[in-house]
């Protein structure tokens, strides 16, 4: 599964956390660092599982409690419109984001 | 339609502050009536442009006189900005909005304001910075002569005088100008004129300023089918003024109301401003009353040269309307 | 909390955030205060240095990026500019007077651009106050039209005034104005010189006793946010404001700046990119070392800085010296230090 965020969002990393604007609602949240990674590795268009994979290398835990962890951190932006599947509407393009 | 709308996709964003970004540090001093003008924020091509353009009366220094400068300031303006004008059966013109201390202008591809107080000052935005071939020059050249020109026009009148649509020939008894509506025989006298042996000031316009002692007439170096050769400034006494028909060799004073309502006519541009109307009006009622002003019919087979030749100049005089 | 852990970040660690475009001093009005150098002269930046900035500046992780002028719209390349930096996932905020933002280009500006907030100026409650200080008639009017069409397409709009003498009666109008149309509304009681050192600004600035008024109106209007604002904790900040160290600006013509207002020039983008002056320049290291230096100066003053705004650009203007802090900065401290004493000689309802 893949995700990108809508087109109201905006982020950027900011020593390694992440600053997050939903436009529409003006609200500002800040994500840590594994959130920051998780956001910019899934709005690169990296595919769920992948980004796991990824954060495997990156992070001393174990794969089981990862997946959940991110799983839960997930359907947490999607609940909070930071994220939304990219098979929500294949038309709208998402602005680009300079990423990490 | 409101003004700047042919012209512009956003007359909203029209400047007012008369400021912006130049396209480059050149400057340039072109000097005739009503001048000099002073052109600054040119770029190194707009400079040769303006400089072929006006020949001998463009210089790097300033003119020692002691008028007025006119200061022109150029300025970059995008040309997406502008409207796509549809040129076959076009008619030229461009809009202008007339205010109490300024007028405003957008044309093809250019936009300006010309402001009076404290004194008269142009300010001009044109696409054009970079001319890389003759048709970029050309462009830019009929930009800033159909900006300059309405410029030139309003500082006549500051002065006391008038642009008219007119044709202006010369002898050694001094200047004519005919004027009348398009198609009255401004070329044709023209013509008939070099004919003669006389000189061709201009068949277009002419430029008519007061000076102690009457009216002077002043080449312009704006376009017309003749007279269009940049010169050095041609200056002459202006000894008759003469509304232009077709017909029977003739000569017969115009009244003054009737003179003055024909001059108006044929003074462009600020006789549509009801700002400067008034202005413009004494200055006619001035120049009708110190210079005379005739109808002369004249048969395309000329010998009338003769009856302008006898007129008599009228003395100098001080008093107005 | 976040966001002021991310300001102390920024600020703190010298992380750029924010970066302001002075896109072109064309305008189309013409404030009789307006703050701009209409002298300066130099090469505009082409688009596509536009666009290699913004590119950087995305590298760099700036969140904010405000254009502003002149007026910003009448740069040729507005829509196209706005664009990218809407497509680089910048948090676009656009500086304007609002006089053509209506029809179209209000329309293709909130669909292509898509900027969180659009910054419009109000220079008065009236149409004969706002119309003498844009010096065109007709404006406020418009600007009335525009505000109601801006937020028809749910555009987030904010107002920003100047006090002035000549508008300083209205400031409780234009509070209410703001209100009716669901705006915020800030009112700064600072007029400035012109950016060539041009005071003649500063004959229109404000009395004492409009200043006081304004934040007698500010003290009853804020008092539930100032009293959140205490619970959360002010941030720990060794700095005395954002400039050259989470924020930088950038003049038509390539130049950057420490802040709009701090014009001391730190490169020029006709000859390093944005990436080598934010990391390289010298001029900036002692930017962000007069920074601190006024943070210290502040803290020194204690109780005699309540109310302080100390702009290091405004003094070094004013002055030469950017850690003298200027009359006018003393002024409105005294000032909002007797709206605050006559506060507490208030009786206290509850």
């Amino acid at each position: 599964m893949s995700y990108r965020t809508p087109r109201d969002v905006r982020y950027r990393i900011i020593a390694r956390e992440a600053v997050v604007l939903r436009q529409d609602v003006g609200e500002t949240l800040v994500l840590n660092e594994v959130g920051a990674r998780v956001l910019s590795l899934l709005d690169l268009g990296t595919p769920l599982d992948q980004v796991v994979d990824a954060l495997l290398d990156e992070f001393d835990v174990e794969r089981p409690a990862l997946q959940t962890d991110v799983d839960t951190f997930v359907q947490e932006l999607l609940t909070a419109g930071i994220l939304e599947p990219i098979d929500a509407d294949p038309t709208v393009p998402s602005p680009t984001h300079a990423g990490t | 339609m409101a003004f700047g709308e042919t012209f512009l996709h956003y007359p909203d964003l029209f400047p007012v502050r008369r400021s912006g970004e130049t396209w480059g540090g050149e400057s340039l001093w072109v000097d005739f009536v009503g001048g000099p003008y002073r052109f600054t924020g040119l770029s190194a091509d707009q400079k040769r442009a303006l400089v072929a353009r006006f020949g001998p009366l463009s210089c790097d220094v300033p003119p020692t006189v002691t008028a007025d400068v006119v200061p022109i300031s150029i300025f970059r303006v995008g040309a997406g900005e502008f409207r796509g004008v549809e040129l076959r059966g076009w008619h030229y013109t461009f809009d202008r909005d007339y205010g109490a201390d300024a007028v405003r202008v957008a044309g093809l591809d250019f936009m300006g304001w010309i402001d009076f107080f404290p004194t008269t000052r142009g300010t001009f935005w044109t696409p054009l910075g970079s001319l890389p071939d003759d048709d970029a020059v050309a462009c830019f050249q009929c930009q800033v002569e159909n900006y300059f020109r309405l410029l030139v026009a309003y500082r006549l009148v500051a002065l006391g005088g008038a642009l008219l649509h007119s044709a202006g020939v010369v002898s050694e008894l001094g200047a004519s100008v005919f004027f009348g509506h398009s198609g009255a025989g401004k070329t044709t006298i023209s013509r008939l004129g070099q004919a003669d042996g006389r000189t061709v000031l201009s068949d277009d316009m002419n430029a008519l300023c007061p000076d102690g002692e009457g009216f002077v007439v002043e080449k312009l170096p704006f376009a017309g089918d003749l007279g269009r050769t940049p010169g050095p400034r041609s200056r002459h006494r202006l000894r008759a003024l003469c509304r232009l028909r077709k017909g029977p060799n003739d000569v017969t004073p115009l009244r003054p109301a009737s003179a003055v309502a024909q001059l108006l006519a044929s003074a462009p541009f600020v006789n549509a401003d009801p700002h400067r109307l008034e202005s413009l009006t004494d200055n006619l009622e001035s120049l009708a009353s110190r210079v005379g002003v005739h109808q002369l019919t004249f048969s395309l087979e000329g010998g009338f040269w003769p009856l302008l030749d006898a007129l008599e100049p009228r003395a100098a005089v001080t008093a107005g309307p | 909390m976040a966001m002021r852990r991310i300001m102390e970040t920024t600020w703190n660690d010298n992380i750029l955030f924010s970066f302001l475009v002075e896109l072109t001093y064309r305008c189309n009005l013409d404030c009789f205060f307006c703050y701009n150098n209409l002298g300066l002269e130099g090469r505009p930046l082409t688009d596509e240095q536009y666009f290699e900035l913004f590119e950087d500046l995305a590298h760099l992780q700036v969140m904010n990026l405000t254009f502003t002028g002149g007026e910003p719209l009448s740069h040729p390349s507005f829509l196209k500019l706005g664009r990218k930096a809407r497509d680089l996932g910048f948090v676009v905020r656009i500086k304007s007077n609002g006089h053509a933002l209506r029809g179209r280009l209000a329309e293709d500006i909130r669909r292509e651009v898509d900027p969180f907030l659009i910054e419009i100026s109000l220079h008065g409650a009236r149409a004969e106050t706002h119309d003498r200080q844009t010096r065109v008639p007709g404006s406020f009017e418009r600007l009335m039209s525009n505000l109601g069409e801006l937020k028809a397409l749910g555009q987030r709009v904010k107002l920003n005034a100047t006090l002035t003498r000549w508008n300083e009666d209205e400031a409780e109008d234009m509070m209410a104005l703001a209100d009716g149309l669901g705006m915020l509304v800030t009112i700064s009681p600072t007029v400035t010189p012109r950016d060539n050192g041009d005071m003649s600004p500063m004959s229109i600035a404000p009395t004492d006793e409009g200043i006081k008024k304004l934040y007698r109106l500010y003290d009853q209007r804020v008092s539930d946010a100032e009293e959140a604002a205490t619970c959360t904790g002010t941030p720990a900040l060794d700095k005395n404001c954002g400039a050259g160290a989470a924020g930088l600006a950038v003049d038509p013509y390539g130049s950057v700046y420490p802040c709009v207002q701090w014009r001391r020039p730190l490169g020029s983008l006709h000859e390093k990119s944005i990436s080598e002056i934010w990391g390289q320049s010298p001029a900036l290291a002692e930017i962000r070392r007069l920074n601190s230096a006024a943070k210290e100066q502040t803290l020194a003053l204690g109780d005699e800085a309540f109310g302080m705004s100390h702009c290091m650009g405004l003094s070094e203007e004013k002055t030469g010296d950017p850690l003298a802090i200027d009359d006018e900065a003393r002024r409105n401290a005294r000032l909002v230090q007797e709206v605050r004493r006559e506060r507490t000689l208030l009786p206290v309802i509850r």
